[in-house]
């Protein structure tokens, strides 16, 4: 009785309400980097994934599986319950993610516990996250672990890197590919496991020239006699990928990882004859070190460990080699981010049925621009610091079938712009600015039924937390350039929940006869203070312009008959509104969220042979706030087959062939009473003008060991 | 006698009124201010056509959605026509067919695209179905493109080159306005350093364009730097006031200003009022009388707001609206009877103008109605 007193009094202590947290089972999840060691291990030696009956609603991705066509996290998490995946181009363009309805720039991605996202913007590039030195990807879609960030307002994306083989002893892979476009890759991996430690080693690239064929309506919207195809110039890129990790498992548990990626990329630009650029380049370096120790294990229980990272990235664009008419300014810049971080964590027992965590964070986070064509007398440096601390208490009940989590988290956070900006422009010379604010959350989870014969298990859930996005420093002191400073900038502050049920038939787990899961979840979320760059004179500055909200509904279900027959359905209903002071917007859908959103997959497997269909729908999406322009609904498919492995030949062959149809061309509404009933053929995109290119193959050849 | 009146009379109505979004001869379609909007958090940017009846302020709004939120507009010879700026087109509609069945010209051609032209301003040349369109971001020998309106897939037929100056060395002119005077059409230049953010590299100028011909025919340099609007003084329309915004990131060093201008003797009378007297950089300005001018001034902070001035003198007569984030157009209603204001972003918790059109009587007193709301921003004015 005592056990269950203590958590109400520290939710008093704490002034906590609505708090998150997780079941105790699922403490593997609150940890960052620490993806440790002590923590309980899948049949690799990576820590166990959370299950689909923690108290957060996530999903889990295997990363390892050698049939998937990937290069990066992006293909990995398309199709997903929740999620929307959207892309500027062909492979290794620039890809956003939205996860139920947020911005991408709402949306946390960590690697290992490495934040990725950058003070300076913090929108995350899917395409530059390869997937082979990752075990699996894990998309919290609601409110995720606390140590997820206080920022985390449409979820949080937790790659995982592999950590060793999944048996005792050495094993190898490797992979070659290619495909349309100029499409081609190749991967190398090995694994070891050991007593006391284990190795893993990836290395991969992947290249494309992108220069596949488009609709081009020459800009002229209403005259469709002078369209044509066209093909897509300075879309290509290659990029390189080095992961190490290294852990020790004895007594002392301890783990090192080293994350190199090097990518350059072409920036074509919009895709409008004459619009693109040509030689535009992007070149992006980006190294992360971690690693963390805990302590031995005691007789108390007591679990204490830290882990700490550094990061640095180098960003640099170039265009001086462009012969343009117009639209061109010459440049060359680059930007550097050099980021710290160092996590300590506490998980104390309190009893049999409560866990005490207790978890801080400091992270500090340099970025330093230069224009090296015309560098600056000194160069600007921006800087964020950020203090956090986090206390989670998670208590079960009956024999553990039900767990409250209450959580809060304070983050004070101090943002500065040194000395040094440039020579041109508006400046916000000296500015800093310092807050502070709390997050709490509270999770919860009933399992009612578990492993009782054909209904297997049977949980409901549900999740609310208060969430604070910081303004990105570009927003609060601008570029210098054409984004003016704002100072004043208030945080986008978000509260969200959900709530849902989730069942499992028969052996989901072996995989053995009939079998599947079901999950069902409602979610809600509303965002103040949304910050969006708005035109302030002859330039830009962020602006606080009120409120969204968001409803919605997730399902997600499964059947498989043995590993034979397998079909998943994801589907998404999204109801968002905006309520921001913009003229004409209130009420409406935001912009680029589709209300219907579904995935269907069959997957058929005979012997060493393997095959799959998906089709995906995408509702229609409205292009503006006012909902005066919409991208009409599309249907994408996409098909495969693997042969292999075969005893004693453990090679694999994989081909795959995207948007099956060669969906180019859509009939574009055109708004207004002027145009009232009239459609224009308008290319495949997702985002502005940037064409999406149409049927795609690639095939993969693999090899195990 | 009554030949040489209307000899006089035929000369006034062959002078086009000066500012782009003014109402020039309005085809006998008249009554309607016609208001392009923007939506700059639009994927991509869009805007939309509107309009405002003038005798009872009824509003049309979401006529055509499909417009880029850069855009501009001017009404004239009964057809209303509308840039796309990031794209490189002049839509042509017809006001009289409910604004149904535009027809959608690039600026460009195949050597030089219309995507990277970026027109700043369009002008139908009076008894021909020829178009001058001033192309921002070409050089000088493509700054200024000659359209055929029966020709629409053909783009730009021709080009004719403007001077550049040598102290300008990005070889673009950055042709900012068109204005047609007794049969000349006159080009603002403003000589900007494209590869630097656009700070002015030394005085402006206007070209002085002969559309028989398609040739230029002669240049006015001006006093100030980066002439970006300009209008009429009275019913002459060679007497022109010339708003000079100057280095906009920063405050007023001088360099801008109001500058009159004689076209007729081809010189720059004087500057009327300092960037530093004014307080802010002019941009739109609008003239109701020899007494009365409106002008918006970009300031320092990056905010907008309206004056009223003395247009002979430069004497400011006080704020009329603002502050607002930006205010991209003030214009008078051909009657001279009121002022519109297009507010396109500002925040009332800032104390500034909430976006939308606001409407006055133009007699200099401060504009205090509330915004009528267009669907979105407003981004620029023309009447017909």
């Amino acid at each position: 009785m005592s056990e269950r007193k203590v958590p109400l009094a520290i939710a008093v202590v704490v002034g906590c309400l609505p708090l998150a947290g997780h079941p105790v089972h699922a403490q593997v999840h609150l940890g960052t980097i620490p993806v440790g060691a002590e923590r309980p291990r899948s049949s690799n030696s990576a820590p166990a994934g959370p299950a689909s009956d923690d108290a957060p609603f996530v999903t889990v991705i295997d990363a390892t599986d050698p049939g998937t066509r990937a290069t990066s996290v992006a293909e990995l998490v398309e199709g997903q319950a929740g999620v929307r995946v959207r892309s500027r181009g062909g492979l290794g363009a620039f890809t956003s993610l939205s996860i139920r309805g947020a911005d991408s720039g709402q949306v946390a991605v960590y690697l290992d516990g490495v934040p990725l996202n950058r003070a300076l913007g913090s929108a995350v590039d899917l395409a530059q996250l390869p997937v082979e030195g990752l075990e699996r990807v894990e998309i919290y879609r609601g409110v995720p672990p606390i140590e997820l960030g206080a920022d985390a307002i449409g979820g949080a994306i937790h790659l995982i890197s592999r950590r060793g083989a999944r048996r005792r002893g050495a094993s190898w892979r490797a992979a070659v590919g290619g495909g349309s476009f100029g499409a081609r890759s190749a991967s190398l991996g090995y694994s070891r496991t050991d007593p006391g430690v284990t190795v893993d080693l990836s290395a991969a690239y992947h290249g494309a020239r992108g220069d596949f064929r488009y609709y081009d309506n020459q800009g002229t919207l209403l005259d469709s006699s002078d369209d044509f195809f066209s093909r897509r110039r300075n879309a290509g890129f290659d990029q390189v990928a080095l992961d190490a990790t290294v852990q020790g498992t004895g007594r002392w548990r301890w783990n090192l990882g080293s994350h190199g990626f090097f990518k350059r990329q072409g920036v074509p630009g919009p895709g409008t004859a004459g619009a693109e650029s040509r030689t535009a380049r992007l070149d992006t370096g980006r190294l992360v070190l971690e690693g963390g120790v805990a302590l031995p294990p005691n007789r108390q229980g007591l679990d204490a460990r830290v882990d700490a990272h550094v990061l640095v990235e180098r960003v640099g664009f170039d265009n001086l080699g462009e012969e343009r008419v117009g639209t061109y300014s010459p440049s060359r810049t680059e930007g550097q981010t050099v980021a710290f971080g160092l996590e300590p964590r506490i998980d104390a027992p309190m009893g049999s049925h409560q866990l005490l965590s207790v978890y801080g964070e400091l992270r500090v986070e340099r970025y330093q621009a230069n224009d090296l064509l015309n560098p600056p007398p000194a160069r600007p440096v921006s800087l964020r610091t950020r203090v956090a601390i986090a206390v989670v208490d998670e208590v079960r009940f009956f024999d553990d079938r039900l767990a409250f989590a209450p959580a809060l988290r304070f983050d004070g956070i101090d943002s500065q712009l040194a000395d040094g900006v440039g020579v041109r422009g508006p400046q916000a010379t000296g500015s800093s600015r310092t807050e502070v604010f709390l997050s709490p959350r509270l999770g919860a989870r009933w399992r009612a039924l578990e492993g009782r014969g054909w209904l297997s298990g049977l949980w409901i859930k549900g999740n609310v937390g208060r969430f604070v996005r910081l303004p990105s420093l570009i927003e609060l002191f601008g570029d210098n350039a054409f984004i003016l400073p704002r100072p004043s900038l208030r945080p986008e502050v978000a509260v969200g929940g959900d709530v849902g049920v989730g069942l499992t038939l028969g052996s989901r787990r072996t995989q053995r006869g009939l079998g599947g899961m079901l999950e069902a979840a409602y979610f809600g979320r509303r965002v103040a203070d949304t910050i969006v760059l708005l035109p302030s004179g002859r330039a830009l500055s962020a602006r606080n312009i009120g409120a969204s909200t968001v409803l919605g509904a997730e399902l997600r279900a499964e059947v498989h008959w043995g590993r034979a027959v397998m079909f998943a359905l994801d589907y998404t209903l999204l109801d968002t509104r905006n309520r921001t002071t913009e003229p004409g917007v209130t009420g409406k859908q935001l912009p680029g969220r589709a209300r219907h959103e579904l995935s269907a997959r069959l997957h058929l497997a005979w012997g060493p042979m393997a095959g799959f269909y998906e089709a995906t729908f995408l509702d229609r999406v409205f292009r503006d706030p006012q909902n005066f322009n919409m991208i009409p609904s599309r249907w994408l498919h996409a098909a495969g087959i693997t042969i292999g492995p075969f005893p004693h030949w453990p090679l694999t062959l994989g081909v795959e062939v995207r948007n099956l149809f060669d969906l180019r061309v859509v009939d574009l509404p055109l708004g207004g009473s002027a145009n009232a009933g009239r459609t224009t053929p308008y290319p495949l995109v997702d985002f502005f003008d940037y064409p999406l290119p149409g049927r795609a193959i690639y095939a993969t050849l693999s090899l195990r060991r | 006698m009554r030949i040489v009146y209307l000899v006089g009379l035929l000369l006034l109505v062959g002078c086009d009124r000066p500012d782009p979004g003014q109402n020039p001869d309005s085809g006998g379609v008249t009554g309607f201010a016609l208001v392009t909007t923007a939506s700059f958090t639009s994927s991509p940017p869009s805007g939309a056509l509107g309009t405002v009846r003038l005798n009872d302020r009824q509003v049309t709004r979401a006529i055509d959605t499909t417009l880029d939120a850069d855009n501009g507009v001017r009404c004239a010879g009964g057809r209303c026509y509308v840039l796309d700026r990031t794209r490189g087109t002049v839509r042509i509609y017809d006001p009289a067919a409910e604004f149904r069945g535009a027809v959608e010209i690039r600026t460009g051609d195949v050597t030089y695209p219309a995507a990277q032209s970026n027109p700043h301003d369009v002008l139908p040349i009076p008894g021909t179905s020829k178009l001058y369109t001033v192309l921002y971001n070409n050089r000088a020998a493509q700054a200024l493109g000659v359209i055929d309106s029966t020709q629409s897939s053909s783009g730009v037929t021709r080009f004719i080159t403007l001077p550049q100056a040598t102290y300008d060395s990005d070889g673009r002119p950055e042709a900012n306005n068109l204005y047609l005077c007794e049969g000349l059409v006159y080009v603002t230049l403003e000589y900007l350093d494209s590869a630097n953010f656009f700070p002015p590299t030394g005085p402006g100028r206007i070209v002085v364009v002969d559309p028989a011909r398609d040739e230029v025919v002669g240049e006015i340099p001006l006093v100030g730097e980066n002439p970006v609007s300009l209008e009429a003084v009275g019913s002459d329309c060679r007497r022109i006031l010339v708003a000079n915004a100057a280095q906009q990131f920063g405050g007023a060093t001088g360099q801008g200003g109001l500058e009159m201008v004689d076209l007729g003797q081809r010189r720059s009378l004087s500057v009327v009022a300092l960037d530093t007297t004014l307080g802010g950089h002019p941009n739109s300005l609008t003239v109701i009388s020899s007494t009365l001018g409106y002008a918006v001034l970009n300031l320092e902070d990056f905010t907008s707001k309206v004056v009223a001035f003395q247009p002979t003198t430069g004497a400011l007569l006080g704020d009329v609206a603002g502050p607002a984030g930006y205010i991209p157009f003030v214009g008078r209603t051909p009657s001279g009877s009121e002022v519109y204001v297009g507010v396109n972003s500002g925040d009332p918790q800032e104390g500034q103008l909430a976006p939308g059109l606001y409407i006055g009587r133009a007699d200099g007193s401060r504009i205090a109605t509330t915004p009528i709301d267009l669907g979105q921003s407003p981004s620029a004015l023309s009447f017909y």
